[in-house]
């Protein structure tokens, strides 16, 4: 992959990347760390073809957030009052209820809504990346779905609304 | 997967997650290589010219133009090889100190044309 390639996927996709890494480890400072981290090996190494470089990214993520979890353990996290998302209409509660709701997702449910919402990725392209049935990765999005819709029904009617 | 489904998940692609600060530049390995292959290039050409500009050429050359003799004249010792790749390392890293460095080993080095026996003289002479 190219510089250029790997600045684009940076910038398409480093935001829902952050978002990801902001699941396992324990302030945004770390997050970036992680994403920066992963990216920065893949321009300083040599030029490899990667046949889905999605796949290997969120992979890489993950293991570099795990690894930074286990390295900083022992620390006392301080209070991270960086919000992972924001909203175009500026609705703090709601970006506080979604945060929330992906926080109490598990891992695997967090993941694929993370992977289908924000990087856009298929269900099939999912399954590829995780390795795991696509059957089994639809069950684990429509029950993600569902838990984030009971929490942030009452915002999802309020945007409807705004929108007619 | 049904409208409802679609419509919720426009309205998450609504929030959009943090982005992380800008990528630094990234100098490519084999400009760095080049680099230092420039720079050894540099060193061995200055060091190279220095001895010839002390010795000079074992050639006809007429008495009164060759350098002068052993005993008054300076000879500069060759470039070790830890000290090239010492002036290499500060060519790159640190450019006024090696300038400094160059400038006080001049007088040292280069030969004298201020002497009664030196060629510049003997030439202006001519």
């Amino acid at each position: 992959m190219s510089e250029d390639e790997v600045r684009q996927l940076y910038d398409r996709h480093g935001p829902a990347l952050m978002l990801y890494a902001r699941t396992f480890v324990a302030d945004s400072a770390a997050a970036e760390d992680v994403v920066h981290g992963v990216f920065l090996k893949l321009l300083g190494g040599r030029s490899v073809a990667l046949r889905s470089p999605l796949a290997y990214l969120y992979r890489a993520v993950k293991n570099a957030a795990l690894n930074a979890k286990r390295d900083r353990s022992r620390e006392v996290p301080l209070l991270d009052e960086v919000a992972w998302l924001r909203h175009r209409n500026s609705e703090p509660e709601a970006v506080l209820a979604l945060q929330q709701g992906l926080q109490d997702l598990v891992e695997e449910q967090r993941e694929a809504v993370i992977m289908r919402i924000w990087s856009g990725m298929t269900l099939d392209e999912i399954a590829a990346a995780t390795g795991v049935p696509l059957n089994t990765i639809a069950s684990r999005y429509r029950y993600a779905l569902e838990k984030l819709r009971e929490r942030l029904k009452p915002y999802e009617k309020r945007a409807r609304s705004e929108d007619q | 997967m049904n409208t409802n489904d679609r419509e919720f998940e426009e309205f998450l692609r609504g929030f959009e997650p943090q982005r992380p600060r800008a990528l630094p530049a990234i100098q490519a390995p084999r400009a760095e290589w080049r680099r230092w292959a420039a720079a050894a290039l540099v060193l061995g050409a200055v060091g190279g010219s220095l001895c010839i500009a002390v010795r000079g050429p074992r050639s006809s050359r007429p008495a009164h133009l060759r350098p002068a003799s052993a005993g008054s004249r300076m000879q500069p010792p060759p470039l070790p090889l830890n000290l090239s790749a010492k002036l290499t390392r500060a060519a790159l890293e640190h450019p006024d100190e090696f300038n400094s460095e160059m400038n006080a080993a001049a007088p040292r080095t280069l030969p004298r044309f201020d002497r009664e026996d030196s060629s510049l003289r003997a030439l202006s002479r001519q």
